[in-house]
């Protein structure tokens, strides 16, 4: 049985809405951006002073990519909605608290899904 | 119905107040594409060499593409009119107001005529009314936004407004869309003439694609060569985070910097982005579907002197703002940032308004008379706060400035021209010229005054980098030199080309990084899927091709020729005093010699001829130069 939850760091978030519209391409008629279909709603106020992102689903119905994503997670360019077990999510919690205070990049996106440094140096690029 | 397109204008005349649709015509979306690209046809179809800028029949174009609501849209919106000065004023914004007007089910809003008083335009799908807007009028930008939710009661409404700027018409204010996104130099002006505070827009629709299998691959390859992990390209890692901020300090190293209006390449005590985000950046805060994590950054300052300062930047170019007036703090220059924005005023425009009229404080030409008590020296924090508040209030030397340095120029004398930094009368945007002289021509040709948006980006492929599949029509290890003049015409041109393709997709010329850039395979891929046409690559870039030339054709009819089309002299005339590159001189007329033949302009006045007009399908242009006799 799938245990996994989803989980929102909102204050992460940057109100791109890419996920908005992703689940209403497919939880709509397939061929069709419309934001009244998506489970996901960003709300933003006028001041500007937050993005909110609520979640109207339990990510288990919706359309899942190979790596058993939903679809809003996989597009996500933060990694601000987390969908992972209960067990997971503490562990991962702790780790954007730390390496938020470690270095400020983390308050931009989340650890697990860039790891900083991005990639291992080659030994050609020297 | 068309798949990616809505099908409707809005025309909307507000000395009647009265709205109308028409049907958005075929053959435009075949020939044009969108965007930018049919603003044009609109504006050359309707606003003609005999309008001037400031009459009722000059008209206020926003444009969106078939891609627009979908993520690769981006929310792009193309603002478009005749800018005080006569050439295309023209410029693109980000933010959600474009999807939703997509969503509310229109691609273009035509604003024609002037309202008496103060209006606004509220769209909620079908219903379109103008209504009184005397309570908007005089407030900022902000203001205004949160005026008009309260207003109409919708909490989610997405407001275009103006700010104090446009209203008193400074020569180059912007539209502000949604939160600080803000386009269009010079159509805020107008828009402030025909005395309309905002648009205001609600949608409840969708945009439908035809071909959703292949748009999500596409899409999911888009995001690929995007990726931080994935990419190739070795500015996406780093802009991802802080965009343009990521090379302040590798720019200055080099020289790349219009220190002391362009004077010198560095400057001491360069602005540090790890200080920005470790201190004032707060989330991020990017524009509709942005691929990237934060490519735009909400700031608020927490202390000091300017405590309370807030905003939401994007792209980053406002902090090479700072050498320009030898500024060398934050906090002054996101507060200076915040002040722009909610006044809708331009940026580059102010920020090269005062360093000229520094410079001028500098070498005795104005003194301390002229400028109402104030010490306008470079570095002088607390004077270019100031002047920028005066600019926007056009309070005394500050009404010189709104006018924009060339006007100020002509007023003043006494050689002051010789320190302007400006092209077709407008001023330039942060790019360097003396150190990439694919910059300098770039800039020089470009039909809406300079604009960097158009060919963007700046630096050419890396002939190393470019994987073997691709060829490109230049040769890429004569335009990645980039202090010579060879081969810059084509590779110009191609910018050109493949980025008004981009633009009236529309899509958003900053994620044009790795093989995006050189490669227009994808972008014909996304194309061809939301719209379901069978585009190939060839018409793919000859619809770009058809856009500039079609822009070339109007700023001609409205007598701008080649020399028009030339640099700042100090770009031409003085090398930089720290690094000592030399001044670009008479490369420049051989680059232009280069660029108007691979584009089959005559090389004598920039006029595009007869054959490459009737080639690209343009025949009416050449009608139309014939009745004005232009050739």
């Amino acid at each position: 049985m799938n245990k996994k939850v989803f989980v929102v760091a909102n204050e992460l978030c940057s109100g791109c809405r890419n996920c908005e519209m992703w689940c209403s391409f497919f939880e709509g008629n397939k061929n069709e951006f419309n934001p009244s279909y998506s489970n996901i709603k960003i709300v933003k106020d006028a001041e500007g002073k937050l993005n909110i992102p609520t979640v109207d689903c339990d990510g288990k119905k919706c359309h899942h990519n190979e790596e058993g994503e939903p679809i809003c997670v996989e597009m996500c360019p933060t990694g601000t909605l987390i969908f992972t077990d209960s067990e997971d999510l503490y562990k991962k919690r702790l780790e954007l608290e730390e390496k938020k205070r470690l270095q400020p990049l983390f308050k931009l996106i989340v650890p697990w899904k860039y790891p900083y440094p991005w990639r291992e140096w080659a030994k050609e690029d020297f | 119905m068309s798949y990616g397109w809505k099908g409707k204008i809005l025309r909307v005349d507000l000395a009647k107040k009265e709205a109308s649709k028409e049907d958005l015509p075929e053959e435009w979306m075949k020939k044009y594409i969108g965007c930018r690209g049919i603003n044009d046809i609109i504006l050359y179809n309707e606003v003609g060499p005999d309008i001037d800028p400031f009459s009722p029949d000059n008209k206020l174009i926003f444009g969106t593409g078939p891609l627009e609501g979908t993520p690769v849209g981006m929310g792009r919106v193309s603002v478009q009119t005749k800018h005080p000065k006569r050439f295309i004023g023209e410029g693109g914004a980000g933010g959600d107001w474009a999807p939703e007007l997509k969503f509310a089910g229109y691609d273009f809003v035509v604003i024609e005529k002037k309202a008496k008083t103060p209006v606004y335009l509220f769209i909620n799908d079908d219903e379109v009314e103008v209504r009184d807007a005397k309570e908007l009028w005089g407030k900022d930008t902000r203001e205004k936004k949160i005026l008009v939710r309260d207003k109409t009661g919708i909490p989610d409404i997405k407001v275009a407004s103006i700010g104090p700027a446009g209203e008193r018409l400074v020569s180059d204010a912007k539209v502000i869309f949604t939160e600080d996104h803000a386009g269009g130099r010079g159509c805020g002006t107008i828009m402030g003439d025909k005395k309309l505070a905002a648009i205001a827009v609600h949608g409840t629709g969708g945009v439908s694609i035809k071909d959703p299998a292949n748009f999500l691959k596409a899409y999911r390859e888009f995001r690929k060569i995007l990726d931080l992990k994935e990419t190739i390209d070795v500015f996406v890692p780093s802009w991802a985070f802080f965009s343009a901020h990521t090379m302040l300090q590798g720019f200055s190293e080099v020289g790349q910097l219009h220190a002391y209006n362009a004077q010198r390449g560095r400057i001491n005590n360069m602005l540090i982005p790890e200080e920005y985000l470790t201190r004032h950046v707060v989330r991020p805060e990017t524009g509709f579907c942005c691929p990237y994590p934060a490519c735009g950054r909400r700031f608020e300052i927490k202390d000091g002197k300017y405590a309370g300062a807030s905003g939401d930047e994007r792209e980053g170019g406002f902090a090479y703002c700072a050498p320009i007036v030898g500024i060398t703090s934050w906090t002054t220059i996101l507060k200076w940032r915040e002040l722009c924005s909610k006044a809708g005023i331009d940026q580059f425009q102010v920020v090269y308004s005062i360093a000229w009229a520094m410079e001028c404080y500098e070498r005795g030409i104005i003194t301390r008379k002229d400028t109402d008590g104030i010490d306008l020296k470079f570095g002088n924090d607390d004077a270019f706060i100031q002047m920028t508040q005066k600019i926007i209030s056009r309070d005394g030397f500050g009404d010189l400035l709104a006018k924009g340095s060339q006007e100020a120029a002509n007023i003043i004398g006494k050689g002051s021209e010789r320190f302007l930094l400006t092209i077709k009368g407008r001023e330039l945007e942060l790019m360097p010229q003396r150190n990439g002289y694919q910059m300098a021509l770039a800039l020089a040709v470009c039909e809406n005054g300079p604009d960097h948006t158009k060919w963007y980006p700046p630096y050419p492929p890396n002939p190393r980098a470019l994987p073997k599949d691709i060829t490109v029509p230049f040769d890429p290890f004569k335009a990645f030199q980039t202090r010579s003049p060879e081969d810059k015409g084509r590779l110009v041109k191609w910018l050109y080309d493949s980025r008004a393709v981009i633009e009236s997709l529309p899509s958003c010329v900053f994620v044009v990084r790795g093989i995006l850039g050189v490669d227009m395979n994808l972008w014909l891929d996304l194309y061809n899927a939301c719209t379901g046409e069978n585009c190939t690559l060839d018409e793919f870039i000859r619809k770009g091709e058809r856009i500039v030339n079609l822009e070339r054709a109007y700023i001609v009819r409205e007598g701008f020729r080649r020399k028009d089309d030339t640099l700042p002299r100090r770009m031409l005339e003085e090398p930089i005093a720290d690094t000592y590159i030399p001044p670009i001189g008479k490369n420049l007329d051989v680059m232009l010699d280069d660029y108007y033949r691979h584009r089959g302009w005559d090389i004598e006045s920039s006029i595009p001829k007869e054959d490459k007009l009737r080639e690209l399908d343009l025949h009416f242009v050449v009608d139309d130069f014939r009745n004005l006799g232009i050739v």
